[in-house]
């Protein structure tokens, strides 16, 4: 993968045209630091991460598609919450 | 062959995965972020690039079944206590959305790219998976 992001950078552009995705702003900022904190959190406590929780549902069991659930309805909550964090942090 | 150790198929897995996010940068010009392509469709922000996000989760569900025959028994590691399971799924959620990026999109794909952010999100979300093991799985018990 480390040969991949040399490649793609030095070509700019990926075989079907797409531009090669530019560098983020290197800040670590408090959404970056938090959200890891959490997702970290929620990672540990079920051992599913978002890919092998997709990936889980093709094998089976209950459990992964109510995580799966579980995870869609956090990525909707995330921007309410997302907002009440700036407004904590600028009080 | 006796000897089957987890290790090897957890090497050959990170290869495939490795692969998979090298083709998906080279070829369609995307970082290859679960969490983000999920994201995406659910909040409507991706909806211009529905095709590729449904084509990614599809062959994510799709795969693994072929290859279950593989293995004795599928061990996805997920505790049988569901309102634990909820939890977790609302902390990933949330977290990967604030964070813009979970264990593929930071962890393979930012830090094959040496990104600050990259690096730095892996770092707190191991740092708090390692601590919530440690509570709710060894202190707690209750997972």
């Amino acid at each position: 993968m480390a040969i991949a992001w040399r490649i793609a950078e030095r070509r700019k552009v990926a075989v079907l045209g797409t531009a090669i995705p530019e560098r983020a702003a290197p800040k670590v900022g408090r959404n970056l630091i938090i959200g890891s904190l959490m997702f970290g959190a929620g990672w540990g406590l079920a051992g599913l991460c978002p890919g092998p929780a997709l990936a889980s549902i093709g094998f089976g069991g209950v459990g992964g598609a109510v995580f799966l659930v579980s995870m869609i309805a956090g990525m909707l909550a995330a921007p309410p919450i997302s907002q009440g964090i700036d407004r904590v942090a600028r009080a | 062959m006796t000897i089957d150790p987890d290790w090897i198929w957890g090497l050959f897995g990170g290869l495939i995965i490795g692969s998979a996010a090298a083709l998906y940068l080279l070829v369609n010009g995307r970082i290859m972020g679960a969490s983000g392509i999920v994201g995406g469709l659910v909040d409507g922000s991706g909806w211009s690039t529905w095709r590729e996000r449904l084509s990614f989760i599809v062959g994510l569900i799709a795969i693994p079944p072929f290859f279950v025959p593989l293995y004795d028994e599928v061990n996805t590691n997920l505790t049988t206590n569901l309102w634990a399971v909820i939890a977790a799924g609302l902390l990933v959620g949330v977290g990967t959305r604030l964070a813009n990026g979970c264990t593929s999109g930071h962890g393979v794909c930012g830090i094959s790219r040496l990104s600050p952010r990259g690096m730095a999100a892996t770092g707190f979300y191991l740092l708090a998976g390692g601590v919530s093991v440690l509570l709710f799985k060894h202190l707690l018990g209750v997972v």
